[in-house]
This record gives structure tokens, C-alpha cells and sequence, in this order.
């Protein structure tokens, strides 16, 4: 999903960025929040974190026959919210535009906006959509997952798609072809990604629990139900 | 069942390992441009169809790596720290765990 330094045209690199600042603002100002009223959750922010720098490291190959990386996303978006995740998703991504010359700076907004900013959000808000009319907790869990992974590519085609519109056939053409480069290989990626994030919050029920409940992921209620469910 | 995900998540990797192998062997039988990264396919499409030229890159301001292997490192470094930074937490929260069953054994 990283669109490479200079692969987009300066006023879109700029639109971008002034999409991106609002949010990661907002992101700092939550993330300063959390560490000051609730400090015991730094090692959970930690490995919300840790998940982002791994999975994002991960060069896949895919049914396509091109490789491609799953995003990491979904543990710190289920937990901490989407706009944290923008900041750490942020960092992540600084970090590999400035040494691994993967990306760049100015197409750092661009692809925060894809990576850590709407892929996120729509998980977050599918989550949250789904906890409230009681859909299961693990199945809840690998449909955000799937979508933060899948929409952060579907962004990414979108962006090229509104910076290089196909000379005849336009925007959609054009969109349907970027989709075809990176959501299609992202399938399968996001679906073994989906699953790995179920098993990592059932190790989270089993160990802190109270995190989640917390951070309002589950109620009391709700985790001797979930923890019911792998135990039976 | 208890290991009902975990159970799931390897059939999910294996059928991904499988499915890899089928393309790798019978769809891109001795295809040399097979398995490029997507940003890479991406990046060739924006130069093939619209006769772009990056206007900045990344050599223009910071570190590039020299080499395939090189970069590939830096990944693997990447995923190590946070590989640490997880297995460092989860592995604190089971040990915080194991002690606490362990008193309450006690004093049982």
C-alpha cells in the first residue's frame, strides 16, 4: 500500500497531508489522554504497536502473483480507537519512508490516510456496530480486522486512481485497475490476518481482561461469556 | 473447543502456503516477473500508463539501501523489534499470571 516517494503529483501529495494533520492531532491528544488516566494500559499500547511494526515488515506472496504486506492495525484500532492508531501507524511508516526507502515523506499523508487513518476508522465503526446489536466477539473481531487490512488498500487505489485518471475511461477505469493491483492481492492477506487477531484477543481475555474491559471493548459481563466460549 | 482459532489460523496459513505453491508452480511456471512487490506493479502502471516522472525520491533526502539484501534486513530488524516488544509484554502477563494462580494454590 505504500505509494513510493514522488509517485504523486505535489497537489495531491499536499491534499494528503492537510487530510492527515486534523487527525493525527486529535490522534496525540488522545494518545496523551490514555497515558495520563490510564497508564496501565502502556504494554497493551505496546503491543498494539509491536503488531504494527511486525505485520507491516511481512512481505507476502499472494494469489495474484505479487507479494504484498498485511497492515497490523486492527489490535490498536479495537482497542485504543482509530485516531491512536493514526499516530502509531504514523510512526511506523516514518520509520520506513526514512530508512528502508519504502514510501516517502511526501507521500507520507497519503499513505497514513490509507494505512492509519480510514482502513482503521471503518473497522473501528464495523466493530462498534457490530458489538452493539450482539454479534459474536471473535467474529466482530475478524470482520474489523479483515476490513482495516482490506480497506487500507482500496484507499491506496482510490488515491492513484484520483491522481492518474485513465485517459479514456477516467477516474473509474483507472480505480478498477489499481483495485485490481492492490485489494485482489489483499484477500487472502487479510483473511489469515483476521484470524490472527482473533487469537490474539483471546489470549488478551485469558491474561488482561481487565484491560478490555478498561477500554470499553468488553463489559465484566461480556468477557465471562467470551472466555465461556473457549472453555467449554 | 478450546483451540478452536488457533486450529483455524493454521488451516488458514497452510491454505495460504498451499495456495502460493499452486501459483508459484503451475500459473507462473518459469515467469521470472512473478512476485514483485504490489507497490512495485502499482508504481510501473503509473509510469507505463500516464509517462510519469517522480518528481523527488527517496536517495533525494535520506538513507536508501544499497541492496535487495540489505533492505530486506532492515525488515527483518523492523519486525524483530516489535516481535520483542510483544513477546516482552505477553510474556510478562503470563508470567504475572502464573504467579497469582500459584498463590492462590497457597493458600488454597
Amino acid at each position: 500500500m505504500h505509494i513510493m516517494e514522488g509517485f504523486l503529483p505535489i497537489e495531491w501529495a499536499i491534499f494528503w497531508w492537510i487530510v492527515m494533520i486534523p487527525f493525527l492531532i486529535i490522534g496525540c491528544y488522545q494518545l496523551k489522554k490514555l497515558i495520563k488516566e490510564h497508564r496501565e494500559t502502556l504494554p497493551l499500547l505496546g503491543v498494539a504497536g509491536g503488531f504494527i511494526f511486525v505485520l507491516s515488515a511481512l512481505k507476502l506472496p499472494s494469489v495474484t502473483g505479487s507479494c504484498s504486506h498485511p497492515t497490523g492495525t486492527a489490535l490498536s484500532t479495537i482497542v485504543f480507537g482509530p485516531f491512536i492508531t493514526t499516530v502509531i501507524g504514523t510512526i511506523v511508516l516514518v520509520f520506513q519512508a526514512l530508512f528502508l526507502a519504502h514510501g516517502g515523506i511526501t507521500t507520507l499523508g497519503a499513505n497514513v490516510v490509507s494505512m492509519a487513518l480510514v482502513g482503521p476508522l471503518v473497522g473501528y465503526l464495523v466493530f462498534k456496530g457490530l458489538r452493539k446489536v450482539n454479534f459474536n466477539f471473535f467474529g466482530t473481531v475478524f470482520i474489523a480486522a479483515v476490513l482495516c487490512d482490506l480497506m487500507t488498500y482500496v484507499v491506496t487505489s482510490l488515491e492513484l486512481a484520483l491522481a492518474f485518471p485513465a485517459t479514456s475511461g477516467g477516474f473509474l477505469l483507472s480505480f478498477g485497475t489499481y483495485l485490481g493491483v492492490f485489494a485482489v492481492t489483499q484477500v487472502p492477506l487479510a483473511i489469515v490476518e483476521g484470524l490472527l487477531f482473533i487469537v490474539i484477543f483471546k489470549y488478551i481475555t485469558i491474561l488482561k481482561p481487565d484491560l478490555l474491559v478498561k477500554m470499553h471493548v468488553l463489559s465484566e459481563e461480556a468477557v465471562s461469556k467470551v472466555k465461556g466460549e473457549f472453555e467449554e | 473447543m478450546k483451540y478452536l482459532w488457533e486450529t483455524l489460523l493454521i488451516i488458514g496459513i497452510v491454505a495460504f502456503i498451499g495456495v502460493f505453491l499452486f501459483t508459484n508452480t503451475v500459473v507462473y511456471s518459469g515467469d521470472t516477473d512473478g512476485w514483485s512487490g504490489s507497490d512495485n506493479v502499482g508504481a510501473s502502471l503509473i509510469l507505463e500508463n500516464n509517462n510519469y516522472t517522480p518528481w523527488i525520491t527517496n536517495a533525494d533526502y535520506t538513507f536508501v539501501p544499497p541492496s535487495g539484501e540489505i533492505e530486506s534486513c532492515l525488515f527483518a530488524l523492523q519486525a524483530t523489534f516489535g516481535g520483542l516488544l510483544i513477546g516482552w509484554v505477553f510474556g510478562g502477563w503470563t508470567t504475572e499470571r502464573r504467579i497469582k494462580k500459584n498463590n492462590a494454590n497457597k493458600q488454597n
